[in-house]
């Protein structure tokens, strides 16, 4: 099977293998829609606790309100029990209850409540996605899908990036909750009820998702004993946390937003967001039409990621001095990020002595979000809020460049990380 | 049938950038009124508060809704951002011209992309300048644009945000009459300045600027801050000054966003926008 996909590209064995259509809607269409639902709770999330802070850091009206909305970044630390609660109630039970759970969450959000409570729901999604990835995460790699493992990931992959070009597409479109990318004309008087129109897709997507998760269940966990109690074992995963924090990081922070690069190169969001949106399907397109042989050639990836980080430095130091070359390399420098993310993923999946662990994906998926927001605290230190500290005023695109620089080491290290856990199999 | 399957693939995953495309490239379009029927303009001033209103809600359409109740053909936006996380990334100013149908510039105040002014026009502008104000605490900006009204009339329009109490308002003040005076011709000055109208920096813009709401309602020009709770607001500080005109039309305080509805949720920002209807 090794040389099988070696020889072919993903998309051939998924025509040999992947036959089953529900096969498909439990590893593409729901990752795909819970991962579109994370994104755009994490960008909800993100505004409302920065607001909270603000209001912390000045003690202004309403200051203690904003402390306890504070503390919802507790919620991120949910998903560390993800293992104790599907030893307690099962796997299936704690899969179908996060999927449920960021589905109906999301439909309350789209009802417009007061900020606090929209915030506090967005991190519950959040919370309840570490879970969902746990066990997803868990049960991709240990079933049996007559697909090897950078096969799996890689399908896991496509449905991750495709949730990112999917929400870039909704909200280009303007038929978003979110703030559109484009907007049209605003009609002030069926505004108050037309700001409910995105219940209509929200409300049949959260449905859909909830029908197909309950329907197709037993195919991503089989019935059985679902209360398996794991030997929690300490792992070195700090690669894939670090990584992926970093990702998740540069990606919120500036590299999501097509208007944030224009905004560092001087250049024209409306130029840029198409290339941001051609660079993720470039990277869709490559998952599945390039040989894993190309894939997985590490001298490849060190390239890119010396790119990555040159066109970075580019576009932090010298943005301006080239807008447009700079503006359009950044957006197609996204693709290798996304490229280093499924090889993080890759990583964080291969089985280690222990073997595969829910917990070893909600350690990640935990800790990696905890250097998100260690991260953003100091990016906005040293940008938006530089005036409470002097000494961090104008270290905004340093901070970002490290990040950049980390998440390109890690990746590299994961990737030969990788390369000898295979070779060990392989002995 | 594998063939098939590949094209059907490439095209689902194209689709995407040819809809990107498609939606980008389309340009803001704008309806500059008939200024030679009605020789009279509309301004409007609105401190938006990043798209925060007190409610702590992020709702760029709410401001839309919020200016669009008097849809004015000039209008002066403070505390607007461009590529922010806090705000989803969007460039406001780009966002508030296209779903208004106006021209518009923006300059930011801090860190390139923060805390900004910008201005809005159904008319073209001409000529832009944007300049730092003196500060020693947060940076402030006054924006200079001038703007064709017709073939042979064009307005110099200021928009400004300067420093609160503490900051150094007074040579905030000169350095924005420094520029002011230095063009001839009608002038509007507008935005937020954190400064009560008896203060003597506000009397030294009124030596030579109207206070067109004062002037409009000598007795109860409209207090613009806070928005929200009611029954009113206790502060006035936002101004729109003017110069060259032949008569103010109308001036007020725009305190009714949604008709029978009394509520936080109403008002998209911790300022209520000021409008004044100029004649020439």
């Amino acid at each position: 099977m090794t040389d099988e996909i070696k020889k072919n590209t993903l998309f051939d064995v998924l025509q040999l293998r992947l036959k089953n259509r529900s096969d498909l809607i439990v590893y593409i269409f729901i990752p795909l829609i819970t991962t579109l639902f994370f994104i755009e709770a994490f960008r909800t999330y993100v505004p409302g606790i920065y607001i909270a802070i603000y209001h912390v850091i000045f003690q202004d009206e309403g200051w203690i309100g904003s402390l306890m909305l504070i503390l919802t970044l507790l919620f991120f630390f949910i998903p560390l029990f993800t293992n104790y609660l599907c030893n307690r109630f099962g796997q299936k039970k704690m899969y179908l209850v996060s999927i449920l759970s960021i589905a109906i969450v999301r439909v309350i959000i789209a009802f417009h409540l007061i900020s606090l409570i929209e915030t506090i729901l967005a991190g519950v999604i959040v919370a309840f996605f570490g879970i969902f990835i746990s066990i997803f995460l868990k049960r991709l790699v240990q079933n049996d899908l007559n697909l090897e493992l950078k096969a799996k990931i890689s399908l896991f992959s496509i449905a991750f990036i495709g949730a990112f070009l999917l929400d870039s597409v909704i909200r280009t479109i303007g038929f978003t909750l979110d703030i559109s990318l484009v907007t049209s004309h605003l009609n002030p008087e069926l505004w108050p009820s037309l700001q409910y129109l995105w219940l209509s897709i929200q409300v049949p997507l959260s449905l859909l998702l909830i029908w197909f998760s309950i329907r197709t269940s037993t195919i991503l966990i089989p019935t059985g004993p679902s209360g398996i109690t794991e030997e929690l074992r300490n792992e070195p995963l700090i690669l894939s946390t670090c990584g992926l924090g970093m990702f998740f990081f540069l990606i919120f922070t500036v590299f999501l937003y097509p208007n944030a690069i224009a905004q560092y190169t001087n250049t024209f969001s409306a130029i840029i967001s198409p290339f941001l949106m051609a660079s993720l399907i470039l990277v869709i397109f490559y998952l599945l039409f390039v040989k894993s042989s190309i894939i997985y050639n590490i001298r490849i990836n060190l390239c890119f990621n010396l790119i990555l980080v040159l066109v970075l430095a580019a576009f932090l130091f010298l943005g301006k001095a080239s807008p447009y070359p700079i503006g359009i390399l950044t957006a197609f420098s996204i693709a290798i990020m996304f490229l280093n993310t499924h090889l993080l993923i890759v990583n964080m999946s291969t089985p280690r002595k222990a073997g595969i662990q829910i917990s070893q994906f909600s350690k990640i998926i935990t800790y990696g979000l905890l250097f998100v927001i260690l991260m953003t605290v100091l990016h906005i230190f040293s940008t938006d809020h530089a005036f409470t500290i002097q000494a961090f005023q104008g270290f905004g695109p340093t901070i970002l460049f490290i990040g950049g620089c980390i998440f390109a080491l890690m990746t590299l290290l994961a990737h030969i990380q990788i390369n000898q856990f295979t070779k060990g199999r392989a002995n | 049938m594998v063939l098939n399957k590949k094209i059907f693939l490439i095209i689902l995953l194209i689709l995407p950038l040819f809809v990107s495309i498609v939606f980008s490239a389309f340009p803001i379009q704008v309806n500059t009124p008939n200024f030679n029927t009605t020789h009279q303009i509309k301004f409007l001033t609105y401190n938006t508060h990043f798209g925060v209103g007190m409610d702590d809600r992020l709702d760029l359409e709410r401001i839309v809704q919020n200016i669009l109740v008097v849809n004015p053909d000039i209008i002066g936006l403070q505390e607007v951002e461009n590529g922010r996380i806090t705000s989803q990334g969007v460039d406001m100013a780009q966002w508030y011209a296209r779903a208004l149908g106006m021209n518009y510039y923006y300059y930011p105040a801090v860190n390139e992309h923060a805390f900004g002014c910008a201005i809005l026009s159904k008319y073209p502008i001409i000529n832009v300048t944007a300049f730092q104000l003196p500060t020693h605490k947060l940076e402030r900006v006054l924006i200079h644009a001038l703007i064709r009204i017709n073939a042979t009339f064009s307005l110099n329009v200021f928009v400004t945000h300067l420093g609160l109490q503490n900051d150094n308002t007074t040579a905030q003040i000169q350095f924005i009459l420094n520029k002011t005076n230095a063009v001839s011709g009608p002038k509007v000055l507008m935005g937020d300045f954190n400064l009560y109208n008896d203060t003597p920096q506000i009397r030294n813009v009124t030596a030579f600027f109207t206070d067109t709401a004062s002037a409009f309602h000598p007795s109860n020009p409209g207090n613009t801050f806070p928005s929200w709770p009611a029954p009113e607001p206790g502060n006035r500080i936002d101004f729109i000054f003017a110069t060259g005109y032949t008569d103010i039309v109308d001036s007020h305080v725009v305190t009714d966003m949604l008709p029978g509805v009394n509520a936080a949720w109403e008002y998209g920002s911790d300022h209520l926008p000021v409008t004044t209807t100029l004649q020439y």
